[in-house]
């Protein structure tokens, strides 16, 4: 059933963000081919340079929009999906499905996730694109040497690997985040969404707190240390460790945000 | 052998801040029945809707329906209208078959479209572009082009023109499964009187009279609306 729900998200989220996602790489490279074509064209035309100029930025600025489209459309799907879908006249219908509520939020939670990687995705490769024209070799090189390194050193594909866990386990606690806020702003009468961003901003302070008294308690121990870190222990012990403790930091705090979400939408749901 | 107690309450209390919108309700309904769940506003009938759903949890008491406690079970066996719409802008009426057809295994693809193409309606059709009129059609087909235990209408005829009316009340009566009960709560008794077999009277939470509309009729010796009235009644302002 989680399955199923979460095509329906994904369903939800092209629909709402999909043009973006196929205008950005595509207004990149015509940036990237207009730029170049203006560069070499300049050249021999020196007295159309200012409309030159003009037309050929018109697709960077319509980039340059394009990027800050996608920034606040994944921000406002996030926030929006769980917002209208489970605390609004949507909710009436996604919490009389015969599905539990974790089921409910963990798709909702997925969904979120991997909108954001592919968002960001997205943008760096868009600003790869916009050097592509005129740069193939470059870029070309750029892969070349990739490969040649994960040859020549093929556990940094591991590194690589887990390092993507870790930053989807960081994006996913934003989301698990945001949906507690969410879900603590329901519970009042009015000024919901003012609740939730207070609660949000409770949550960081909260956490930052918590931050700082485990840099305390485990800080000065690892201080003491470091001066032979890089020669007591070797380089693939520190990555791994650095990543496993930030991908464990990272996942209590998804299961904390998933339990206290879960446990006021099943007791305190407050549908508008 | 189901047995033939379909919704069992059991003491049931939900207290809101300031207010008590059910009061140790105790409520059996047996299954084949069309009840009339009626009060004024604020009597507590959505209130009862809601918790029978799982959308709400009451502070004390109990509820059963097919003899287990609200879960996904339930969730199951009950199609419900609540007095919103719950479409999402970006659905088709295909996307919200899909949905039912994916969900719930007693969804009937086919009576739904049979029904939404009686009324022009076609698959393709974006629910953002529908009148307010229409996408309550379609929500109350896709209620009742499902095969359900039970039927929870929450005010299905409030706010909307006699013709739509008659619709609605044709659309429910010729629609529900065999030997399901359908719960309809409404403070328009006139209009839905004749198909009733039992009425719920619920005031302040409470419920002040439970039993077939032969028997109050016999009793009172007037209609169920005439009852309400009567039993409702405020003072006049003058």
């Amino acid at each position: 059933m989680t399955g199923k729900l979460m095509k329906y998200e994904f369903r939800s989220v092209f629909k709402q963000i999909g043009v973006i996602w196929a205008a950005l790489p595509a207004m990149a490279i015509l940036a990237s081919f207009t730029g170049w074509i203006y560069a070499r064209s300049a050249l021999a035309q020196e007295n159309d340079q200012l409309l030159g100029a003009l037309l050929s930025r018109i697709p960077m600025f319509l980039y340059v929009g394009l990027f800050i489209a996608l920034v606040v459309a994944t921000l406002f799907v996030v926030v929006m999906r769980f917002y209208k879908g489970l605390l609004k006249e949507e909710g009436y219908l996604m919490h009389t499905l015969p599905v539990k509520e974790w089921q409910l939020i963990a798709s909702k939670g997925v969904t979120a996730t991997v909108t954001v990687l592919i968002s960001m995705v997205l943008a760096a490769v868009s600003i790869v694109l916009l050097n592509l024209v005129g740069n193939l070799s470059g870029i070309l090189y750029f892969l070349q040497a990739t490969g040649e390194t994960v040859q020549r050193y093929p556990e940094s594909l591991l590194y690589c690997l887990e390092a993507l866990l870790v930053v989807l386990a960081g994006i996913m606690t934003e989301v698990y985040k945001i949906y507690t806020s969410l879900s603590i702003g329901q519970l009042m009468a009015k000024h919901r969404m003012i609740w939730s961003v207070a609660a949000y901003i409770g949550i960081g302070v909260v956490l930052t707190l918590l931050g700082s008294m485990l840099l305390t308690a485990f800080g000065h121990p690892i201080m003491l240390i470091s001066d032979r870190i890089f020669t007591d222990f070797s380089y693939r012990q520190i990555v791994q460790t650095v990543l496993g403790t930030a991908f464990v930091y990272f996942a209590v705090q998804i299961a904390i945000f998933h339990v206290v979400s879960e446990r006021i939408l099943s007791l305190k749901l407050n549908l508008e | 052998m189901k047995s033939e107690i379909l919704v069992q309450c059991e003491h049931l209390t939900k207290i809101f801040p300031g207010k008590k919108a059910l009061d140790d309700v105790n409520l059996k309904i047996g299954r084949g029945k069309v009840v009339g769940l009626l009060g004024p506003n604020g009597s507590g009938k959505t209130t009862l809707i809601k918790i029978l759903n799982g959308l709400l949890q009451p502070n004390f008491g109990s509820v059963m329906i097919d003899a287990t406690p609200i879960g996904t079970y339930t969730k199951s066996q009950v199609s419900y209208l609540p007095d919103k719409n719950y479409f999402a802008d970006w659905m088709t009426v295909k996307d919200i078959f899909d949905l039912f057809s994916d969900f719930y295994a007693d969804f009937d693809r086919q009576k739904a479209l049979r029904m939404c193409d009686s009324l022009g309606i076609g698959e393709g059709d974006r629910i953002k572009s529908m009148s307010k009129g229409t996408k309550e059609k379609v929500q109350l087909i896709l209620v009742m082009s499902r095969n359900a235990q039970l039927y929870l209408l929450d005010e299905p005829i409030a706010g909307v023109d006699p013709a739509a009316r008659d619709y609605i009340m044709g659309t429910i009566i010729n629609n529900y499964a065999d030997n399901a009960t359908v719960v309809i709560s409404t403070h328009l008794i006139a209009d839905i009187e004749r198909v009733l077999d039992e009425v719920i009277f619920l005031k302040d939470g409470r419920i002040v009279r439970h039993e077939t509309v032969d028997e109050l009729k016999a009793q009172e010796g007037k209609s169920v609306d005439e009852v309400f009235r009567e039993e409702f009644r405020m003072g006049e302002v003058r």
